[in-house]
Formats: structure tokens, sequence, C-alpha cells
């Protein structure tokens, strides 16, 4: 299955969270991790993208006092998610190592 | 949107920057809004807390814009599995929903507040439609347009005089001010269709543009023009109402060009008045008009002296204004062309000089009624307002307790982040629900009563007909309560969202604080002086009512009928007037109810009466008027009037050189000193051509007209007086249910060419003399009655609340020995604070009705001590009771089980 760039960091910030995360926290880990900014809008499209795809599955969480008396949405990351963004992965690595000396060489500016 | 309390690095944004945000966020999409705004604030305490607050600002404004940027249009993609149902819905319906929930849960709450809804909507609404249809209602078959009116003529000294026509016919030429002037004139008729027994009825002699003025529609036919009232007319036309024309045809239309006699003269129908219409006074209602040329041959007034400069004919008109014009500006023109006519022409300046026009607004109430309706109209709409504010107030003080009642459940919810907006729409979503099935079942008791009074006769007055909800006075009253419902829940909900919710968390969820203690003391306070306002009044004229009705008026009434044979205007010969009277007695005597039957000039008793001018042979030129009965035989003995000196009348005085009279006790005393000294005297009765008359007793006083005032000085000359009407007395030994039905009909036998009026008990002259006093008594004390029981729930809701807050408390003296009366009698005690303000401030409100009560008293001062003593005692007794249930309640309570439940 064809994964975005965003949707796959998306899922492996799911998986770094334990399976479970909620908006905000995807956000946090993906700015910390990746010095990325990602607006909570396009979060949640991605992450609405991913459960149309059936790898994500979400429900309404409570409300806190930091969320301004907000509920949350939380996001689960399923096994069929979790087996996509590993195959995906897998390939993206195998592509990657092909490559890798190739792209050794260009950086060094040598052909 | 600042949660309590504030987390570390919360965002506190600046007016303008809220407002920014605000704007900005309505772009998301709205099945994320909740959430990115949730994850933003969170972000937000993040770049906060690592680089700073300027930082965090610019990031959160730029990651907002951002999102938006990213949200996509429309709704939520349509796989959202797991999305709670109400995410969907806007926060409103929500709302609502939950507020049912919780007031399902509270079934006698809710049936409190519905039926102080329904008693404040209902009751209220039916008084006004009563009101309305009693005073007010519009007049059937005339159109309210807002330029018609009354005119009126005064003197110099204010007194209503008439005009001739001569210078009503010139007013309506001279101005512009009016573009319909009308007058009318009643003349009592006899009117009959070929062979049927004459019927006796009201009729309107009218000049002018009188139909066309009122916009009244002919049912069939057509209605008299201006120009065939005037004097060359034909006068033998007639408009009948539809009411006669049932009477005497099949249909109206049947109607149209017959004949019929009135008075003896043979009239053509001209056309049938629309449905309803009789009159432009509801307590007058006539059945036919004719043209006022018709007035002579009717009455036998001389023509000439009809039409003639110094006429006084004409004293109501009718006017309706030129578009554009006021009634302040017409009266004014009016007064000013009166003024240019006495100057030019000196014959009459002096007459139509001393001329002030008045121009009273609107139809629905004659002049003559004003002085009585307003102060009417006054009170009871003092009254009706009084028991609408009860209501509010009570609705007000149940949920302010419910709300205070409710402060733990909203800590919890705000502790638990929920915002106090959301919070107080929770409770504005309870007093809408509240208020709008309140509205319904109030709305839904005023249509019962008024569908229940439909065709009823209320205390002796004209049957209720074509009642209707007034929908502008119901809006008004759903407006008042609804109003007071939403403020009510959510003023303290707003104060006590502000609130620390730890704080009150911290405070047992019964106790409350003294702010709202005085609140609802207040409250209580307010429906106590409401009530007492009413009870007071209520009171005044349930006195007043009660002192006529045990005015003696000097003569028994029990047993008594009385009605009339009229004869009509054309006179009839001495000798079948007699054997008309002979005739008549005779058959009334043949009923073996019968005890005694008498005959009496005019009306009789209770219903007016003529005067003559009376003075004495040695005093010629002294006169004063004095009632004058001409009484036929039996009559003192009919009404138990005792001859205090002298002897009553015999036959044989008839045929003495000098006629007999009786007087009655206080004239005697005014004229000759005493009774004693009057036997035997002369007096001189009637201003041209006075009569000597010779006294031959002197009776006790009475009251034969009004009960309310002193007994008048009358004097009684044999019978008869005149010859129309003849008025028939009875007194029966038994009174059954057939009896006016058979001395009517032997009365018909008797005169079978003359109308008989119905035959009515003599008390019931008496019961209408008092109607008016009766009417606002009883409308008083169902207004008063239902404050007094809001106000003692009010009290009762108060002390209750302020027991269940202190249970542990009592509980806990109980256990160490305090005495169960003791502390009854303390809670009792605390209740005295609203019921003594309470008591202080509706007295200075009854002060204030009873001004306006003033007019309809009779015998009792407006600030009676024995009436406010009496109904603030009666209302104190009751509150004091109300307060005592919940204490009686606390005494019979296990003060164990009061500590389990804590």
């Amino acid at each position: 299955m064809a994964l975005g760039e965003l949707e796959q960091v998306v899922l492996f910030a799911l998986a770094r969270a334990g399976g479970e995360a909620h908006g905000a926290a995807v956000a946090a880990e993906l700015e910390q991790r990746l010095d990325r900014v990602v607006a909570p809008g396009a979060l949640y499209t991605a992450l609405e993208r991913l459960e149309g795809k059936g790898l994500v599955k979400s429900w309404i969480g409570d409300s806190t006092p930091e969320r301004g008396g907000r509920r949350r949405k939380v996001y689960r990351l399923l096994p069929s998610g979790a087996r996509a963004v590993r195959d995906w992965y897998a390939a993206l690595r195998d592509l990657a190592d092909s490559a890798l000396p190739n792209v050794e060489v260009i950086a060094r500016g040598r052909r | 949107m600042h949660p309590a309390p504030h987390p570390p690095g919360a965002r506190k944004p600046s007016r303008l920057q809220r407002f920014v945000h605000w704007v900005l966020s309505r772009g998301l999409a709205t099945h994320r809004r909740e959430f990115i705004l949730g994850d933003l604030e969170e972000l937000y305490q993040i770049w906060h807390s690592g680089h700073g607050r300027k930082f965090a600002d610019r990031r959160y404004l730029l990651t907002l814009i951002k999102s938006v940027m990213a949200s996509p249009r429309g709704g939520p993609p349509p796989f959202v599995p797991n999305e709670d149902r109400f995410a969907k819905s806007r926060w409103l319906s929500r709302d609502f929903v939950h507020a049912y929930r919780r007031l399902r849960k509270q079934p006698a709450f809710v049936m409190g507040v519905i039926a102080t809804f329904a008693i404040g909507i209902g009751a209220a609404g039916a008084v006004f439609v009563i009101l309305n249809q009693l005073l007010l209602q519009a007049i059937p078959g005339v159109p309210d347009n807002g330029r018609t009116g009354y005119l009126e003529f005064r003197t110099a000294d204010q007194a209503n005089t008439g005009v001739s026509s001569l210078l009503v016919a010139e007013l309506r030429k001279s101005t512009a001010v009016f573009d319909a002037l009308a007058t009318f004139d009643y003349v009592g008729v006899h009117v009959s269709e070929d062979g049927r027994r004459p019927l006796d009825l009201r009729a309107y002699t009218i000049l002018g543009d009188y139909f066309e003025l009122l916009q009244v529609r002919p049912a069939a036919g057509r209605l008299i023009t201006a120009y065939e009232t005037e004097r060359l007319g034909d006068p033998f036309r007639a408009v009948i109402s539809e009411h006669l024309s049932g009477r005497l045809f099949a249909s109206p239309s049947e109607a149209v060009g017959q004949k019929i006699h009135v008075n003896g003269h043979s009239f053509t129908v001209l056309g049938v008045a629309a449905a309803g219409f009789r009159g432009t006074d509801r307590s007058w209602e006539v059945d036919l008009w004719v043209p006022r040329a018709a007035f002579s041959p009717l009455t036998g007034y001389p023509e000439d002296r009809l039409w003639s400069a110094d006429s006084r004919m004409n004293e109501e008109f009718l006017v309706r204004l030129s578009r554009g014009v006021g009634f302040e500006t017409a009266e004014l023109e009016l007064n000013q062309l009166l003024e240019r006519l006495s100057v030019q022409d000196e014959s009459r300046a002096q007459y139509v000089g001393q001329l002030e026009a008045k121009l009273h607004p609107g139809l629905n109430v004659p002049v003559a009624l004003r002085p009585y309706v307003r102060p009417v109209l006054a009170i009871l709409g003092v009254a009706g307002l009084l028991i609408l504010l009860i209501p509010c107030a009570n609705v007000a003080n149940l949920l302010v307790m419910r709300s205070i009642q409710s402060r733990g459940d909203l800590a919890v919810r705000r502790a638990l982040g929920a915002s106090a907006a959301a919070v107080a729409r929770m409770s504005i979503a309870e007093s809408i629900l509240l208020s709008f099935l309140g509205t319904v079942v109030g709305a839904a008791v005023a249509w019962i009563i008024v569908r229940a009074l439909e065709g009823q006769a209320l205390w002796g007055l004209p049957a209720l007909s074509g009642l209707s909800v007034d929908w502008r006075l119901l809006a008004f009253a759903c407006s008042s309560l609804v109003f007071t419902a939403v403020l009510a829940g959510v003023w303290p909900t707003a104060v006590a969202t502000r609130a620390d919710p730890a704080a009150i968390m911290r405070v047992a969820s019964h106790q409350h604080t003294s702010r709202h203690g005085v609140l609802r003391s207040g409250m209580a306070a307010f429906q106590l002086a409401l009530s007492l306002t009413l009870l007071v009044g209520s009171t005044l004229l349930a006195r007043t009512v009660q002192n006529i009705y045990s005015i003696d008026p000097g003569i028994n009434t029990a047993g008594i009928y009385i009605t009339s044979i009229h004869l009509g205007r054309a006179l009839i010969d001495d000798g079948q007037f007699v054997a008309l009277q002979e005739r008549s007695l005779s058959a009334i005597r043949s009923l073996p109810e019968v005890q005694f039957a008498s005959l009496q000039s005019f009306s009789g008793p209770f219903a007016g009466a003529l005067s003559s001018q009376l003075a004495t042979v040695g005093a010629p030129e002294e006169t004063s008027w004095t009632e004058t009965h001409w009484i036929g035989p039996q009559w003192l003995e009919l009404l138990d009037i005792q001859v205090v000196e002298g002897r009553s009348f015999h036959a044989s005085d008839l045929e003495g050189p000098r006629k007999p009279a009786l007087i009655t006790a206080n004239l005697a005393d005014r004229l000759f000193g005493g009774a004693a000294a009057s036997v035997g005297q002369v007096l001189l009765v009637g201003a041209r051509d006075a009569e000597e008359v010779q006294i031959i007793g002197v009776v006790e006083d009475v009251r034969l007209t009004d009960v309310r005032t002193s007994p008048a000085e009358a004097v009684f000359l044999a019978y008869p007086g005149q010859q129309d009407p003849v008025t028939v007395l009875v007194r029966v030994d038994r009174d059954t249910p057939g009896t006016a039905g058979r001395i009517r009909r032997v009365l018909e036998l008797a005169a079978p060419i003359y109308p008989v009026s119905e035959p009515t008990p003599l008390h019931q002259r008496l019961d209408d003399q008092v109607a008016e006093q009766r009417l606002l008594a009883r409308l008083l004390s169902i207004f008063s009655t239902l404050a007094v029981l809001l106000a003692a729930v009010g009290v009762y809701s108060v002390v209750s609340f302020g027991v269940s807050s202190r249970r542990r408390e009592f509980a806990i003296r109980s256990m160490l020995g305090a005495d169960g009366r003791r502390i009854a009698w303390a809670i009792v005690r605390s209740a005295t604070l609203p019921i003594a303000l309470g008591t202080t401030l509706g007295l200075a409100g009854a002060f204030v009705l009873s001004e306006l009560l003033e007019s309809q008293l009779f015998e009792v001062e407006a600030n009676d001590v024995l009436s406010y003593v009496g109904a603030t005692a009666g209302l104190v007794l009751i509150a004091l009771l109300a307060s005592y249930i919940p204490a009686f309640q606390v005494m019979r309570q296990n003060a164990v089980t009061a500590l389990k439940s804590d």
C-alpha cells in the first residue's frame, strides 16, 4: 500500500508513542524528532486518510484543563497499519540500500 | 476560555488575540475544530515552556493559520467510526438533551414550576379575557378604525346639555375636522307585525351619518342614509336588528320591504343591520332605528319644537374624524367654531357662547359609563399585574434554589474542564425548556378556562359569548415569565461559575451562602407583600358588598315579583285604563300563591323614581324636588312599610276635595317638625299648576331607589300618576321555579294587546346595584387566594431549603438532647424576617391600592383598620403555618437516618 511521506512519519510517531496517541502528542513528537512543525490541520488530514485506509482507529477521549476543557481525539495504530508502514519502510530501505553507494558518489561530486 | 486552576504555561491571550483566534478558528472544519484547538493549547504550553511567551504566541498563530489552510471544505469524511453521536450535533441540541435528562429526574420540581406558570399565565389570561368582554370589547358589527368617538356638549358649569338639530346641521357643514357626524336619541316603542302581540323594545331616532359613520353593513336590504334622516325625508322607514328580524320574520331577507307597526304607525323595513349590531351601548341594546323626523309621531312631541333653534333634543353624538386629524385638534377647532357662531348670531350668542365641546375617543365604552369604568379597569389592571408578578417571583425562587443546590455538580464540571459558557448554557437550556413547557400548559389552561366560560352568565352579568384568548396579553404574560425563568436560572449559575470550583466542592453541597439566603428570603417577602396588597383590597371590597347587602332598605323584598304592562305613548281613555287595572289585579290574585298584588306608576323600587317640586301652603315659594311615587291599594302592605302616624289610603279618599298623600318621616320632620304635626297638612305638588294634596299619614323612612344612599324624602300619592307603564307588584307566599311564568301568562291574558315584561324578583334589582362591587370583590378574592397560595409555597420553599441545608446540624443537636419543639421554633423563627418584611411592604402597597379602590367602597374607609388587621393576621398565620411544615418534618425525622443520608 502506498503511503505518503507525512503518513509514514505519523505512523512511526504513533508506534513510538506505544501505538496510541492524540494529535498534539504526534505533533510534539514530530517536532522534536524531525524538527518539523506540522500543523494539526494537516496532521488530522493525514490521520483521517489513514483511518480511511483502515490503518488506524480513532475515538474521542476526555477533556482536560490543559486543553481548555476540550476533548482529545486519540488514534491507535492498527496491526494493518503497523504492517503497512513496516512493509513500506522495508521496500524503502531496500531501495535506499541499493542506491546508497551511488548516492555517496554523487554526493562527493564524482562519477 | 481559561479553565481553573490555570496550568503552568497556559495561554493567556489578550482580547484582540482572542478575537483574532476566534475568527480564524471559524475556518477550521467543524468536526475537527475542538480537537485542533485543544491540541494547540497543549502545544502552546510546550512552546511556552521551551521558548517563552512571545515565541509561543507567534507559533500558535502561525500553526492555527496553517491548520485553517489545511482544513478540508465540507463535512467530515464518511468513515468516522466510534464518533460520539453528539459530536456531530451542535452544542445547542446537546445541552437541551442534557437538560431534559436532568429535569426528568426531578418531577416534583418540574411540576411546581409548570404549575406556577399555569397559574400566572392561565388565570391572568382568562381574567383579562373576561375584562375585555365585559368592558372593552369592540361593538359587534362596528370595525374600529381609531378615528371614531363620542362628542358631548357641556354648559359653563360642566353639566351635559343637548343642542338643537339646526346647530348640528351647521356644525356638519362648517367644519372639516369630521368626515361624519351623527346624533341619536332613545325612544321606547311597541313593535308588532300584523296580528301579533306587540313587543316592548328600544329604538333610536337618528340624524346624520349614523350607519355610514359606524361602517355597519346591512345583513339584508339597505340602511337609512343621512338624507333620509333629515326633516324632509319620509319618516316612516325603519332599520331593524337581526335579533328583531328573527322574532318577527323567518329570516332577515324576508323582513325587507315588510310593514311593521311601531306605536300604532306603519313603518316600512328598509333593511336589517349586521349580525350582532344593537347600537353602541352594550348595556342598552336597541332593535330599531328610525329617522329623527319620526320622533314626533312616535311620541306625540310637537314637530315644530323638534326642529326649533332652542331645542335641546340632541344630546348624544357620534363622530368620525377626517384622516390626519387628531382628537385634540378637532376638539380645539370645534370650540373655536362655536365661538365664531356665537359672535355671528347675537340671538343665540348667550346659548352657543356657553357651550363647550368635548370629544371622547373610542366607541367601546359610552361616555356616561367612563367615569365608572376607568377606576374599575385601573383596579383590575393593577391586580392582574400583581397576579403575574407573584408567579414570576415564585419561579425565580424555585430556580435560584435549584441552581444553588446544583453548585457542587457545576463545580465538578468546571474542574473537569468545562468552560463557564458551557455550564451557563446548560442552565439556560433548563430554564428555556421549563419555560416552554410552562408556557404551553399555561396557554392551554387559559384556553380551557375561556371555553368553560363561554355562554356562562357570571354573577348576574350578561352571558359571555364569542370569547377568544387575547394573544397579545398571553404573549405579555408568557414573555414575563420566560424572562424571569431565564434570568433566575442563569444568574446564580454565572455567579457560581466565576468562583473557584475547588472551593465550592469543599463546601457541603446543601449549604448556602448568606448572600443567596438573603435573595431567597427577599423574594419570599416580595411575594408576601404582593399577596397582602391583594388580600387587603379584596377584604375592603368584600366588606363593601357585605355592608350594602346588610342595609335595611325599609322594605321586605322576599317573595316579591315585579313586572310591567307597556301601553305605549298613546294614551287610552280613563274607562279603559281602569278596566285594565281591574283585570290585571284580578288575574294576578287568582293565582293561589299570591298574598298581595298592587300597582305603581313608573318603574317601581330600585329602578329610579320620578321627582316633583314640593312646597307647603304656608311657604309656596320654598320648593324642593322630592321623590314622588304613585301607589295602588295594598302597596304598603305588600312591601311591609309601616305607617307610623295617621293611616293609609282608602278608596273613599279619592272622592274628597283634595287628593290624599303619605309622606316619609324624614320629610315630616323637615317640613312640620314631626309626624304627628304633619297629618292634616296640605302640600303643593308640581311646578306649574301645582296640585294641593292633603297628608293623611306618615310612613317610616325607606330606601326606594339607591340602597347605598340615605333614605330619601318621599311623597306617596294615590295611583295612577301616569299610565305607561303599568307596574305590577306581586308578593307570593311560596316562590317556585314556575312562579314568574304563571304571573306573566295571567297578565298577558288580561292585557292581550300590550307587551308584558318578564317578571323579575325584586331582590335582583338590589343585586344589580351592587353588581360592580360584587364583580370586583370576587375577582380580587380569586386573585388574592391564588396570591396567598403562591406566597405560602414561596415561604415553605425558602424555609424548607434552609432546613435541608442545616439537616446535619439539627440531627446532631437532636442527638445531643435538644428538644424537638425548640428546634422547630428556631426554624419557624427563621421565617419571621421575610414575613415581617413582606407584611410591611404589603401594608404600604395596600395603602396605595386602597386609594384606587376608594370610589368603589361603601361605609368602609380606604384605610379601615379592621380590614388591614384581619388581612395581615390571616396572611401571617398562613405564612407561619407554611414555615411550620418543614419544622414539623424535622421534629419527626430520625437523627441517625438524617446523618447517614447526608
